[in-house]
């Protein structure tokens, strides 16, 4: 589904990114983690476009599209959220999601709204479509941003630490939507969190990162038993 | 706003202009043929610096493109003056499209200076070119009907004002309003969401260019008269007062900015020069007091009265 080959990214001098490669398979939850500094959220901004990798490739669905506008990857179908919610602030939530529903690679014959809509009603945002963004409490506003990347119709979703800031019932509430998207809707989701216990309970694969280089991938449990990430996490 | 309350108050207004060249002498038909010049002007840039927030200073001199264009076409080649607003209005959209692409791609304060710089660039080739424009002397071209009636141009700016009006309205009520608002909101998140930003920045500033070209095009058939005064900053400062002090981003801001500025500025004409420095001043202190302008006041003080588009 998603590849990525030998990614490295260089700010100046310093590597956020050196030679990480993955794969992701298709329709699975794959987590991402690594302590703060490992590079994760790096590794989106070079996936989603936000910025070109210093070398490497990334494929997509057996096409390469290293280097490719923010807004044409979204198109081949990867859609993302910001680790800090970046909502339209003077729009209401269903112009909000409105903007992804009109940019879609298949346009929609139906009206906006009502394709809008649905999305938020399925995040649980249906009572607020008029409201205006600014208005929302931070669990809306993530709410939000995982409508707005929804109704851009991915085939792959990106999440960046969407649980942070929730109590344990509203993570409960957010593991199950996620994992209704990967098997309902078919997704597959790449997930950075730092929430372990959710993470760990819900990705079928993990890759850990550490100081720019991936340190091993696998299961859940592999990775919790893995001495090297417990180092990465606790030190020596 | 519905669509049909918008037009229902746009045709009653319109309804009610058409009665002003029945009660106003010819002096006050003049201020009010010179607002409807600036409400085009000011609704046409409010389309790009208040719905996606690229502040151009080139929209005088795109306004000077379509008055120099259509001028030039029925004096040098004998063009109806309908075909050489044609023309202008097409000629300043088209010039739009090149200028917006190529400096559109750095944003921000790069495209204020590129688009300053453009503007200055044309003024001094129109006051040099003296053989085809005639400089600084203007250049004497016939009105839009012949024989000249101020009464029938009021009713030509009256349509043509209209005509802005409802392309703005329309624009910023569609899909691609949508996509203003959301680069205006914030561009990474809107382009993370598929919003071809680029194409939108560009898209806004040749509509809105063509806008400008359609204003200077009829103003100069009105005046009969074109001078490098058009597409000069002086009036583009002016523009861009009328539209901050009546409320940027919003549709009825520009509106009322420029008819209470060209009538304002009819008083303190006296002044001089003077003027623009005073509109300059009052244009600052509403950037920082009340960023919304007159507008934004309104519904700060009428929040039930529905004062919102």
């Amino acid at each position: 589904m998603l590849e990525g080959k030998e990614l490295t990214k260089r700010f100046g001098g310093i590597a956020a990114l050196s030679q990480v490669s993955f794969a992701l398979p298709e329709g699975l939850i794959v987590g991402l983690i690594g302590p703060n500094g490992a590079g994760k959220t790096t590794l989106f901004n070079s996936i989603a476009g936000a910025f070109k990798p210093s070398s490497g490739q990334v494929i997509f669905k057996g096409k390469e599209i290293t280097g490719l506008s923010t807004d044409r990857i979204c198109r081949r179908g990867i859609a993302r959220t910001f680790q800090v919610t970046r909502p339209f602030d003077e729009m209401t939530c269903l112009e909000n999601v409105g903007v992804a529903v009109i940019n879609r690679a298949r346009p929609v014959s139906s009206p906006w709204r009502d394709a809008a809509y649905e999305t938020l009603r399925f995040v649980g945002l249906g009572n607020q479509a008029d409201l205006e963004a600014k208005r929302l409490n931070l669990i809306e506003k993530k709410r939000l941003e995982m409508a707005r990347a929804l109704a851009t119709e991915p085939s792959l979703l990106m999440l960046d630490e969407v649980l942070g800031g929730l109590n344990s019932r509203e993570i409960g509430e957010a593991v199950d939507l996620i994992r209704k998207l990967r098997d309902e809707w078919g997704l597959t989701v790449f997930w950075i969190e730092h929430v372990m216990g959710a993470i760990m309970s819900t990705a079928q694969r993990i890759i850990v990162l550490d100081q720019g280089k991936k340190l091993m991938e696998g299961t859940p449990e592999e990775v919790a038993e893995d001495r090297r990430v417990i180092h990465a996490y606790l030190g020596e | 706003m519905s669509y049909k309350r918008f037009y229902v108050i746009l045709f009653l207004a319109s309804g009610l202009f058409c009665l002003l060249p029945l009660v106003l002498d010819l002096y006050r038909l003049h201020v009010v043929i010179v607002s409807l010049f600036y409400v085009m002007m000011a609704a046409s840039w409010n389309l790009i610096a208040g719905y996606t927030g690229q502040v151009s200073f080139a929209h005088a001199a795109f306004a000077g493109i379509g008055a120099y264009t259509s001028g030039i076409l029925t004096v040098k080649a004998g063009m109806t003056s309908w075909l050489g607003v044609a023309t202008g209005t097409l000629t300043a959209g088209v010039t739009g499209l090149g200028v917006g692409f190529l400096c559109l791609r750095m944003g921000g304060i790069y495209l204020s200076l590129t688009t300053l710089g453009f503007s200055e660039i044309l003024r001094i080739i129109i006051t040099n070119e003296y053989d085809i424009t005639r400089g600084t002397m203007g250049l004497q071209i016939p009105p839009m009907i012949a024989p000249y009636s101020k009464a029938v141009h009021f009713f030509i700016l009256l349509a043509g004002t209209l005509l802005t009006l409802i392309v703005v309205y329309k624009i910023i009520h569609s899909n691609m309003g949508l996509n203003f608002r959301a680069v205006q909101n914030d561009e990474r998140a809107a382009r993370s969401l598929g919003v071809n930003v680029i194409r939108v920045r560009v898209l806004a500033f040749a509509v809105s260019s063509a806008l400008a070209g359609l204003a200077g095009a009829i103003y100069g058939h009105y005046l009969m008269l074109i001078t490098p005064e058009i597409p000069s900053l002086d009036l583009q400062f002016f523009v861009l007062s009328m539209a901050v002090i009546g409320g940027l981003g919003s549709f009825a801001g520009p509106i009322i900015g420029s008819f209470a500025l060209t009538i304002l500025s009819e008083y303190i004409r006296a002044y001089g020069e003077y003027h623009v420095l005073v509109f300059g001043l009052v244009a600052l202190a509403m950037a920082r007091f009340a960023p919304q302008g007159i507008m934004g006041l309104a519904r700060q003080f009428m929040p039930a009265s529905g004062v919102r588009q």
